[in-house]
């Protein structure tokens, strides 16, 4: 028989991260990069001319955001679509 | 805690990297501060369509000093849309068995070649001298006859583009053989037999764009959930997120695709030839006949019967058959044909078939509604069947009738089993019939065509039929196929009957046998020389899926060891014989300026083959341009699209498919054909046509009128039970690959015998226990499961065949489909007993 | 002394025969093609607490557990029971990843997408065997440390 999860804020631990491909209408790029980056948990990392940027959302223990906020990125302001491509769990 | 933070990094930058290969941006110096720790963390990654099924996949391929790391979903993939099956995930795993094999192996006692030797690796110049030697001695004889030499091929569906063009290349026209058949034949060529009877051209008229809209999906004979799980999931999307979508599943037996089922039907194996009819009965009977489509675009026609079931002719069911092998009919009207069908009454079909009249009436209701889109599907179901082709035919009829066909969410599917069945084995023709583009060696007009693409004498390509698959093993015993070279496939254990044609006919004095391969299969354990073979991304190619979708992909790696492609070995081989020794003086007559040549320098040195050089070439590496010295897989995929542009065949300029993730082909003015034969859709089809199914003369297609005949074997007092045999989801074909990756194998270990629990008691059988299965044929050991995904009915049980240890072609009968001569591994007799 | 020789004639015709018919050659049989030996046990499903190790970060979480029993169709998932992120936590059972929440279109649902519901297409148990041969495939570094 399983265990219950313990609840754990063992920072170093991975939980999940996801890989998401943001459009975002090229003129407001920066925008849209920074609202991404203040999110708790998001980093954008690579970006090209036409819009698209390569973002992760990351997932800590304990945590069940990673719904929300990829929800969260596709409905920000300057953003066009946002499509999940990858995602790990342990 | 370190090192947990650099497995984050890692993860990370791994999220990042396929992130990034999915969105098409090269990650660049301003995500390098993941990157800090390593260059460890650099991945390599590019598109390749999947090593399996005919789905057609594309996946993206990781790698990482010379080594495949990583394989994920292709995002971008029109196919999968980032999805994988779980053989799919499992690809960067196929091709590192530790027994890759990585030299040729030459059967041999003190020192020379001896067919009861034993295998000692030698040079790849000692195997090409004494393959050589063989095929010489073989071609001899027949040289200055009108017979075809005695050397034969037996190919793949999993074979390249490329590869299989320069096969059937050098069979057809270098050594003027028509004895070339590729594994497809165990497989579709029922389906192709089908079309071309019914349309004149082969290859479905829809695409997988029909899933999304579609009303309703019949399975004909195919356990999608398993076999195309992709395809499976589509439709499952279209089922759960659309009340109104209905789904029928017919088969023999009981299994996973049943889940989704809204009818489910079990039927008396062959009996589905009665439920087709019935079908159609139905529709006549109950005003559901599209008139104006069957008056302007159909004709109806009366098929030859009793034509017996493809086994030796002296067996007495050829001898007892009136028409043994005969595909011919005649012209009747569509009272003629509602006469034929109307005794298909529900009744007499309920009886043939087992199926309660109320399925059978519900099934019939939706091709009925003239509301309702259906698309009809099938697989090994339908083909692998005494009477495939006339199945096939059987279920056109009902499209055609109600005219639910060439367009969006209306039409009948066949599902292919390999990655290049359509693109390889069909398109390229690598039959022993065919010639591209759906010509045939029968035809001289089609032979003309070929002979002056390739630039050779008239009358350089036979125009007698070869061997098909099954005939070959039937001659090898017969010691009247003496050269032979199976490629790519592992014939040994999955053609039918192996104890008495397929063993003899391999250990066969008179013969020599060669086996390409990356692993040693069943069938190199029966060869005499074995020749490494490198596999998938260790070569550039090309694969065409089931939709007509045309994928290329480059190679990501360098092949295994001495491991080459059966590109570079047919094309390496050819480089041994002169044209004086393989054609005839009056032919070489007729082009003196191809005398003293090599066939290499005839047929791939031949200024269209090498016409592109190296700096055409955008990939990273390619093994066999380098050694031949020009871009070889542009030059022969160029050469062979000369075939069908302009007839309905087109393929796009070869560099399209490097960017593209597949075209589905006629690629016109570089668009796609979504739909085949409809105005609007087919830039073949005229405006004011409608519909043109341009396959035949008029744009008419065949409605054909073909009855129920029995199966070759059924059961009896004493073989008392039907053995149907097949694939699982998680091992592929004879599962040379598949199970030898750890977790693929432990998903499914072992076969068994799947049978009915009360079957099974009344033999003294338990779930677990080992019990011993036999046919006329051969006898194997296994064990009874009663539970799991495989719920026969009493009286019926159903074996994988990818397990090496349970040789399930021991028990198989060669009976084939007459027309098609594709075999039956859904039907034959066989009892179990304890051991 | 009779029960010897029963048990050596067939060995002893098992190595004649070998030499000629599969020339020394192994493949995933080690038998001669014409013989027929007796059929592996049944394996058991590999059951524990723990997930299986992933040896490349895309690959789908093997099932720890036997699943003989559980219904995935129209009207009932199984898997679900355990799995869905409502009841996972209750039994310490792994969420189901969220790409499971997108459609083919890339669109968010609410629910795992339709197209996700039958589990065993990409994930399967594991039976308690070891593997016919090894594999040579290499983890890259990072994964490595791990094991």
């Amino acid at each position: 028989m399983r265990q219950p999860n313990k609840e754990t804020n063992d920072s170093t631990q991975v939980c999940a991260i996801s890989g998401l491909v943001v459009c975002a209408m090229p003129a407001r790029m920066d925008e849209v990069a920074q609202t991404l980056n203040n999110m708790p948990g998001v980093e954008v990392h690579d970006r090209s001319t036409e819009g698209k940027m390569v973002v992760t959302v990351e997932e800590l223990p304990g945590e069940k955001m990673m719904v929300d906020r990829i929800s969260e990125i596709s409905a920000a302001e300057g953003v066009l679509s946002s499509a999940l491509v990858y995602t790990h769990q342990e | 805690m370190k090192l947990e933070q650099s497995r984050r990094d890692f993860i990370k930058n791994s999220a990042v990297a396929a992130t990034a290969a999915a969105a098409g941006i090269s990650t660049t110096a301003s995500a390098t501060n993941l990157i800090t720790s390593s260059k460890d963390t650099d991945i390599h990654w590019d598109k390749a369509p999947c090593r399996f099924c005919g789905t057609g996949c594309s996946v993206l391929v990781g790698t990482k000093d010379n080594k495949v790391v990583a394989t994920q979903g292709d995002p971008e993939a029109p196919v999968n849309r980032g999805l994988n099956c779980i053989k799919g995930y499992f690809l960067s795993k196929i091709m590192y068995g530790k027994d890759r094999l990585d030299t040729p192996l030459l059967r041999m006692k003190d020192g020379k070649f001896d067919k009861n030797g034993e295998f000692a690796p030698i040079t790849w110049d000692q195997a090409f001298d004494i393959m050589a030697d063989k095929w010489k001695a073989a071609l001899k004889d027949t040289r200055n006859s009108d017979e075809m030499p005695p050397v034969g091929m037996f190919g793949s569906g999993q074979w390249t583009i490329m590869e299989g063009y320069a096969a059937s290349k050098l069979y057809k026209a270098g050594f003027r053989s028509n004895h070339i058949d590729p594994n497809a034949r165990h497989c579709m060529a029922s389906a192709v037999g089908g079309f071309m009877r019914t349309f004149g051209i082969d290859e479905p008229m829809g695409c997988y764009d029909d899933f999304e809209h579609s009303d309703a999906f019949v399975l004909w004979g195919s356990n999608m959930a398993e076999m195309h799980p992709i395809l499976w999931s589509r439709i499952t999307d279209r089922v759960l997120s659309n009340d109104h979508v209905k789904v029928a599943v017919l088969s023999t037996f009981k299994h996973r695709s049943f889940e989704l089922a809204d009818n489910s039907i079990i039927f008396t194996p062959q009996s589905d030839l009665a439920i087709g009819n019935f079908i159609c009965n139905y529709l006549i009977q109950n005003n559901a006949v599209n008139k104006e489509f069957i008056k302007k675009h159909t004709h109806f026609r009366l098929g030859v019967t009793d034509i017996g079931y493809g086994l030796r002719p002296e067996h007495p069911l050829e001898q007892k058959a009136k028409n043994s092998g005969k595909g011919g009919s005649k012209e009747i009207d569509f009272d003629g044909f509602a006469k034929f069908v109307s005794e298909y009454t529900v009744e007499k079909t309920e009886e043939i078939s087992g199926v309660p009249a109320k399925n059978l009436i519900e099934l019939a209701k939706l091709y009925a509604d003239p509301k309702r889109k259906v698309m009809s599907l099938w697989t090994m179901g339908m083909n692998q069947h005494t009477r495939g082709v006339w199945m096939n035919n059987i279920v056109y009829n009902i499209h055609l009738l109600t005219g639910k066909i060439s367009e969006p969410g209306n039409g009948p599917f066949s599902l292919t089993g390999q990655p290049s069945a359509c693109g390889t084995a069909r398109e390229v023709g690598t039959f022993s019939h065919r010639l591209p583009a759906d010509m045939v060696v029968k035809k001289k007009k089609h032979r003309d065509y070929a002979e002056k693409i390739w630039k050779l004498p008239e009358g350089t390509v036979p125009g007698k039929v070869g061997y098909h698959a099954v005939l070959q093993n039937r001659m090898l015993k017969d010691g009247k196929l003496n050269a032979y070279w199976v490629m790519c496939n592992n014939n040994m254990q999955a053609a039918p009957n192996m104890n008495e044609e397929g063993l003899p006919g391999y250990r066969n004095p008179d013969n020599f046998i060669v086996v390409s391969d990356p692993y040693p299969t069943v069938t190199a354990q029966a060869a005499d020389l074995v020749l490494p073979t490198a596999m998938w991304v260790e070569k550039e190619g090309g694969y065409g899926n089931a939709e007509r979708r045309t994928q290329l992909w480059f190679q990501q790696v360098e092949p295994h060891g001495e491991a080459r492609s059966d590109l570079w070995q047919l094309m390496e081989f050819s480089k041994r014989f002169k044209t004086e020794e393989v054609w005839s003086d009056a032919l070489l007559a007729k082009a003196p300026q191809y005398r003293g040549k090599t066939l290499f320098e005839v047929l791939f040195k031949n200024g269209q083959v090498d016409k592109f050089p190296m700096s055409e070439f955008k990939g990273r590496m390619n093994q066999e341009s380098e050694d031949f010295g020009f871009y070889v897989h542009k030059g022969l995929f160029e050469e062979y699209a000369t075939f069908g542009r302009g007839k309905a065949h087109d393929l796009a300029p070869f560099d399209m498919y490097h960017e593209a993730r597949g075209l589905r082909w006629p690629v016109v003015d570089g668009k796609e054909t979504l739909w085949r034969f409809r105005e609007g859709y087919d830039p073949y089809v005229k405006s004011g046509e409608e519909v043109s199914f341009y396959g035949k003369k008029d744009g008419k297609a065949w409605i054909f009128a073909l009855p129920y005949e029995p199966p070759a074997e059924s059961p009896d007092e004493e073989y008392d039970l039907w053995l149907s045999t097949g694939r699982v989801l998680e091992h592929w074909h004879t599962g040379t690959m598949t199970r030898r990756v750890p977790e693929l194998y432990r998903a499914f270990p072992d076969a068994v015998i799947f049978m009915h629990p009360e079957d099974a008691k009344e033999r003294g059988l338990r779930r677990g226990m080992e019990a011993k299965i036999l046919s006329r044929r051969g006898e194997v050991r296994s064990r009874i499961e009663t539970r799991g995904r495989n719920r026969p009915p009493k009286g019926l049980v159903f074996m994988p065949f990818f397990d090496a240890k349970q040789l399930v072609n021991k028990l198989t009968l060669d009976a084939t489909d007459p027309l098609s001569k594709e075999t039956d591994y859904k039907k034959c007799a066989v009892k179990i007993v304890k051991v | 002394m009779k029960k010897l020789i029963t048990f050596l004639v067939p060995l002893l015709f098992t190595c004649l025969v070998s030499a000629s018919e599969t020339g020394g050659l192994n493949s995933l049989r080690t038998d001669d093609l014409s013989i027929q030996a007796p059929a592996e046990a049944m394996k058991k499903v590999h059951e524990s607490d723990s997930l299986l190790k992933r040896d490349f970060i895309q690959q789908p979480p093997m099932i720890p557990h036997d699943i003989r029993g559980y219904d995935i169709n129209k009207n009932v998932n199984s898997c679900l029971r355990c799995h869905s992120w409502k009841n996972a936590s209750k039994w310490g059972a792994t969420r189901i990843s969220v790409t499971h929440f997108y459609d083919r279109d890339g669109k968010q649902l609410a629910d795992v997408a339709p197209g996700r519901y039958f589990c065993v297409q990409c994930h399967v148990p594991q039976a308690d065997a070891k593997p016919l041969l090894e594999n040579m495939f290499e983890p890259v570094d990072s994964l490595k440390k791990q094991q």
